[in-house]
Order: C-alpha cells, then sequence, then structure tokens
C-alpha cells in the first residue's frame, strides 16, 4: 500500500464522524446542565433528569461489583460473621472472658465479703441473733475479713487486682431474697407482699450455716482449679476454718446430739441415731408445713460439693417457705477481671 | 482387553483435550466456590473492643493422676487415716462411750475408714495398707482412757490430720489426689467441733483454731 491509496479526504471524513457524536453530547450535557440550573425543577427531578432509570441501574451493578471486589480483597483480619454489603450496626464482641487464677481468687474474696456483709446486717439487728451466739458471730464475721484480706493478698501476688465487694449476683439475686423472707416486705417490683419470718433467729442460723458450708464447698471446689499447689493450699486452709463455722452453728441450730453426724451415716456405720424431737401431728384438714432442712455438723462423709438446701421464712397459704439451693460459684457468678467493683 | 476400557475415542467420550478442559474449568469453578466463603468472611465488620486483651497463652494443665513424687505423700496420708482407724477402734472396745457419743464415734470412726480406701483406690499397689505405728503408739493410751480424755486426744489427732492433709494439698501434683484429700480434710475439721462438743469444750480457739504439727513421711 503506497501513500497514494489512502484517500486523504476519506480520513478527513471518518475523522469528523467520530469527533461529531462527542461534540454533539458535551452539547446536549451543556444544554441538560443550564435548563436544569435555570427551571424550577426540585433536587429530585434534576437527579432524575440527569441519571434516568438505566444510568441508575448501570451505577447499581457497578456498585454491587464493586463492593464484593473490595470485600473479597478486604483486610487480612478474618472475621466468622456473615459477609455484608451496605450499611448496619456494628456489633460489638463480648469481653474475654477467661478463667484462671485470678478470677477464681477475686470470686472467692467476692463471696467472704457477701458473707461478711450478712453478718454486719444480723451483727446490727438485736432481733435476728439469740444474745448467746452473737459473740460467736461477730468472731466468724471477723474470721471472714481477714480471709478476705488474705485471699485479695493472693490475688495481687497472682498480678489481679484484688476484688473488695461481695459477689455481684449474690448480692442482687440471694441476699436480698433471704432478708425479704426473715423480716418480710412490702409488694414492690412485681414481688407480693411477703409476710415476716415465723422464727427470724432459727433462719438466722440456717441462712449463716447454709452460707458457710457453700463457703467451705467453694474453697474445696478450686482445688483442681487452682493452677499452683501453694494456691490449693491456702484455699483449703480457708475451707478447713469455714466448715468449723457450719459445724459450731449446726449444732446451735439442730441441738446435741442430733445436730454432730447426719443419721444415715450412723446407720450405715451400725449406730443407732439419736431420735428428732417429736412434734405434734398436724390436725387433719389442716395444711402441711414445708419442712426446714435438718443441719449437721458433719452432713457427709466426704466434703460435698452439691448444692446446699436452704429453706426460710413463714410458710405461705399453702404451706411453702422461701426454698433456696446454694451453689459453689460457676460461670455465671465469677468475677471476671473484665468486671469493676461498685462497692 | 479391559472390556470397560474402550480402545478408542468415541463421539460420546471426550478426547483427552476436551476433558483436559472441563477438568480445568471444574477445578476453577471449585476454586472460586471454596474462595468465597474465605473471602466473604473478610468483609464482616465486627469491631473488638478497645479494652479486650489477646487469647491468654495456654498453660499446661497440672497433672491429674499422682505421679510418682505423689505416691509416698498419699501413702502417708493413707497411714493417718488407718492409724485413726485403729485408735477408734481402740475407744470403741472400751467402755469411753456410752450410747449416743458412740454412734458418732463408729460414724468418724467408719469415715476414716472410708478415706482410707479411697486412697488405697488412688495408690493401688502403692499403697501402704498400714497404720502409721508411731501415731497408734502416741495415743492408744488416750484413746483407751477416760471418756474427756478419750475426745480431746480424738480432736486433736483430726487437728493432726488435718494439718498433714493441708500440707500434702501443697505438695501433690495430680490433681484427683489433692481434690480427694481437699474433701477428706474439710469433713475432719469438722470432726474436731463435735469431738470438742462432745468434750464440753466451749472456747471458740480450741473449736477453730489449728495449731497442730503436721506429720511428714519422713516421720
Amino acid at each position: 500500500m503506497t501513500r497514494h491509496d489512502i484517500s486523504c479526504d476519506e480520513v478527513a471524513r471518518q475523522a469528523r464522524a467520530l469527533g461529531s457524536p462527542t461534540a454533539r453530547d458535551q452539547r446536549a450535557l451543556a444544554n441538560t446542565f443550564e435548563a436544569l440550573l435555570t427551571s424550577p425543577a426540585t433536587p429530585q427531578q434534576r437527579v432524575d433528569a440527569l441519571l434516568g432509570r438505566r444510568r441508575l441501574l448501570q451505577i447499581g451493578g457497578f456498585s454491587v461489583a464493586t463492593a464484593a471486589l473490595i470485600a473479597a480483597c478486604g483486610g487480612g483480619t478474618t472475621s466468622p460473621g456473615v459477609a455484608k454489603i451496605g450499611e448496619y450496626p456494628t456489633t460489638t464482641a463480648l469481653p474475654d472472658a477467661k478463667v484462671d487464677d485470678v478470677v477464681l481468687l477475686r470470686t472467692a474474696s467476692s463471696l467472704e465479703h457477701s458473707v461478711i456483709s450478712l453478718y454486719d446486717v444480723v451483727i446490727a439487728n438485736a432481733d435476728l441473733i439469740d444474745p448467746a451466739y452473737l459473740d460467736v458471730v461477730k468472731r466468724f464475721r471477723d474470721d471472714h475479713a481477714a480471709h478476705a484480706a488474705t485471699v485479695e493478698q493472693l490475688t495481687a501476688d497472682r498480678g489481679g487486682e484484688p476484688w473488695t465487694c461481695g459477689n455481684p449476683r449474690i448480692d442482687t439475686l440471694l441476699v436480698p431474697a433471704i432478708l425479704r423472707a426473715i423480716q418480710g416486705g412490702a409488694a414492690e417490683d412485681g414481688l407480693a407482699e411477703m409476710a415476716p419470718s415465723d422464727d427470724p433467729r432459727r433462719d438466722v442460723l440456717n441462712v449463716a450455716y447454709a452460707l458457710e458450708s457453700l463457703a467451705g464447698s467453694t474453697y474445696q471446689s478450686l482445688m483442681p482449679a487452682l493452677s499452683l499447689p501453694s494456691l490449693r493450699k491456702d484455699a483449703i486452709t480457708i475451707a478447713s476454718q469455714e466448715v468449723r463455722h457450719a459445724a459450731i452453728l449446726a449444732i446451735a441450730a439442730t441441738g446435741r446430739p442430733l445436730g454432730y453426724v447426719n443419721p444415715d451415716d450412723i446407720t450405715a456405720a451400725g449406730g443407732v441415731p439419736p431420735a428428732p424431737e417429736t412434734t405434734a401431728p398436724a390436725a387433719e384438714g389442716s395444711t402441711p408445713i414445708m419442712a426446714i432442712p435438718t443441719a449437721y455438723a458433719i452432713p457427709t462423709q466426704f466434703g460435698n460439693l452439691g448444692a446446699t438446701p436452704l429453706v426460710i421464712g413463714a410458710p405461705n397459704d399453702i404451706g411453702n417457705r422461701v426454698s433456696i439451693n446454694l451453689e459453689t460459684p460457676s460461670l455465671n457468678s465469677l468475677v471476671y477481671e473484665y468486671m469493676t467493683p461498685d462497692c | 482387553m479391559d472390556i470397560d476400557s474402550p480402545a478408542t475415542p468415541t463421539a460420546d467420550a471426550p478426547d483427552g483435550s476436551s476433558l483436559r478442559r472441563r477438568l480445568l474449568g471444574a477445578g476453577l469453578v471449585g476454586l472460586a466456590g471454596s474462595l468465597l466463603p474465605t473471602l466473604a468472611s473478610r468483609a464482616g465488620a465486627t469491631t473488638v473492643p478497645p479494652d479486650s486483651t489477646p487469647a491468654a497463652t495456654t498453660t499446661t494443665a497440672p497433672p491429674r493422676q499422682p505421679v510418682t513424687d505423689d505416691l509416698a505423700l498419699l501413702g502417708l496420708a493413707q497411714q493417718v487415716e488407718l492409724a485413726a482407724v485403729a485408735l477408734y477402734d481402740l475407744a470403741l472396745a472400751g467402755r469411753q462411750s456410752d450410747g449416743a457419743n458412740r454412734s458418732t464415734l463408729l460414724a468418724i470412726r467408719e469415715s476414716h475408714q472410708a478415706y482410707a480406701q479411697a486412697l488405697s483406690a488412688l495408690l493401688g499397689k502403692s499403697a501402704p495398707d498400714v497404720p502409721a505405728a508411731a501415731v497408734v503408739d502416741q495415743y492408744s493410751a488416750a484413746f483407751s482412757g477416760l471418756p474427756g480424755e478419750m475426745l480431746t486426744a480424738a480432736a486433736e489427732l483430726e487437728n493432726i490430720a488435718v494439718a498433714t492433709h493441708t500440707e500434702l494439698v501443697g505438695a501433690l501434683q495430680g490433681t484427683d489426689g489433692t481434690a480427694t484429700i481437699a474433701s477428706i480434710l474439710v469433713v475432719e475439721a469438722r470432726h474436731v467441733v463435735v469431738l470438742l462438743d462432745m468434750a464440753e469444750q466451749t472456747d471458740l480457739d480450741a473449736l477453730l483454731v489449728n495449731d497442730a504439727a503436721a506429720l511428714s513421711a519422713e516421720g
């Protein structure tokens, strides 16, 4: 092909043909903008005029494709969440809640403080405790304060923040229920009116017995969980003192010799258990009253990790009292490191 | 010739290059499908709270079964329990206990027997199965004596057992042995209170404080 094989006129025509649509588009756009800016159209009408339905669909398709590409090529942080496109509220992950020595020790000191608070209520109210046991209760309260201090020091030694308040869950759910059952309460917050206990001093001894047993069981339950033998020794030393509290309270609540040993264990050993006090049978047709579990100084052959039953308060219309099972702290009552005290 | 493998390509069967192409295509589709969840998960927008900490480093869990060093310690515990059984047998054989007290002592004696058996189960062939002779010798006279003397001696023996087991908890490595010893000593602490109450002891320090010295495997 030589230079003369190409028509210069044809080349010029093709170039004009290519340029003319562009020039037309530019002119049309200028006219559109001018009309839009000078007309009384609403903002939405201006957007519609500019983009049109087809254009919006094109932009929408492009946006989806771009979003998918960005999602696929996103940062290296992996998330178990489902992929999402568009606006949606972000989620906040739960705090790290590992259970280690510090958490267990904080939980133990929280339990000590909850027990101290209850003893303080009893000591301050002469109606709740037989004067013969006032010094005993004061001694127990002081022992718990010493135990709390020991456990708080152990917490600090393990690099944790000592917990110097009551257990939040026990203080929120258990303590108010106990005090309400003993002292009575008006109808409030969806709770029916409750009459004061028919024997507050009996109930206080049983509550103290149950809490001391719970404290002993709690420290015993930490044995396989604490990482260091020295920590286990410190914990079981405290447990051995708190179960002595429980034994003294059981004898006070039940009497001697009935309150010494669970009669089932005496029978199993070939002995004859002491006869329980006989009570007058209920009159025919009367409502049976819920029995209160007997407290024993030696309730089981081995240390018990099961729930401690607590029955307190005045019987209601159908003979039921307030019945609570005290269980050793578990995942919902541990004092995790992210929790902050509010006492 | 294998009749399942035609020697020449047929019209229905794809030739080699076509098959390769299909396999490559299927592979690409499969690869895309398998990568999709991984890639899509990157689009999740979970925020991490500012106060959260990285996952804790893993630590070595303590052994459950008794380790070699535990055997001697658990053996000592069993010998103490068997000594208690022997001494309570002495008391029950004499006239040191009347009706109600006798039943309580019987139950406590049975508990020590159960403790020795539980430790024997942990130790297996390593169980000494003999009482601590020194303990039996030391307390035989008191357990054969007057009721008050016997009860005080029994409480002292229980305190020694508690102190000894507490030291063992601080030395044992295996958690099974630790848990067993712990479940024993918290009841032996209750024994002390009952025995002293039977002896009409009312001093709170005597009931609550354990000054007894722990026994050691070396004697």
